[in-house]
């Protein structure tokens, strides 16, 4: 089984974060290939998005601004 | 002057003579006129008896018409203002009405575009703590606060896998 993930974040991150996140993820779907990509965007102003076969995890501050917005206006 | 017996007798004769012709010619129709004269008479009076009679006759149906004329303009007059009366009273009922359904479409109104209002406002308000806040954290953060956050977040995310 194949692993694509793609990770973003604002800056460029270490290669060891990236490479235990490339092991971590090998250990949780008890795998042997990842394929793992990075992108820089620096509008995500801070935090990382994780995408694992098409499944977000948005843990950015962008989002979470996002997700304060949607929020708040759900409220109204 | 000699007093001649014949000549008194003969004038008494003449005279019971004419005197009897005159009443036997003259005393009826004489009597015949005065009849007649006062029959017209009392025709003339019992005539003016009845003209007086049917003045007072016509007076007191004039009389007796001007009250009944009194008394059916008064209830004309009583039913036209029980009438008006009611219709005014009709009139301000039905623009209470219109008065009232009006101030409450309006009131309505006023509420919804004051909720919409308010809505907005807090929208906008929403929008621009939110870009603020994007717009500070975009120039707050070291680059290694950067790469810490990235860490912390990573971290997060891979215990809920």
């Amino acid at each position: 089984m194949t692993i694509n993930a793609s990770l973003t974040s604002a800056i460029q991150l270490d290669k060891k974060v990236i490479q235990d996140l490339e092991k971590s993820l090998k250990e949780k779907y008890k795998t042997d290939t990842v394929n793992l990509t990075t992108h820089i965007d620096p509008e995500v102003i801070g935090g990382v998005k994780l995408v694992i076969n098409s499944v977000e995890y948005d843990a950015t501050i962008r989002g979470k601004l996002a997700n304060l917005r949607s929020q708040l206006m759900a409220s109204l | 002057m000699e007093i001649q017996l014949t000549q008194i007798l003969f004038q008494a004769i003449n005279f019971l003579a004419v005197t009897g012709a005159l009443a036997y010619l003259l005393y009826k129709p004489v009597l015949k006129v005065f009849d007649e004269r006062a029959r017209r008479i009392e025709e003339g009076q019992k005539a003016a008896e009845e003209a007086l009679k049917s003045r007072d006759e016509i007076d007191q149906l004039r009389g007796e018409a001007q009250t009944k004329l009194k008394k059916e303009r008064s209830k004309i007059l009583q039913a036209a203002q029980e009438e008006g009366e009611e219709r005014k009273a009709q009139i301000l009922a039905q623009a209470k009405e219109q008065v009232k359904a009006e101030l409450e479409i309006m009131r309505s109104d006023w509420q919804k575009e004051k909720a919409q209002l308010l809505r907005d406002t807090k929208q906008e308000m929403i929008e621009a703590v939110v870009s603020a806040t994007q717009s500070v954290a975009t120039k707050s953060f070291s680059s290694k606060e950067q790469a810490k956050m990235a860490e912390v977040e990573l971290s997060n995310i891979l215990k809920t896998l």
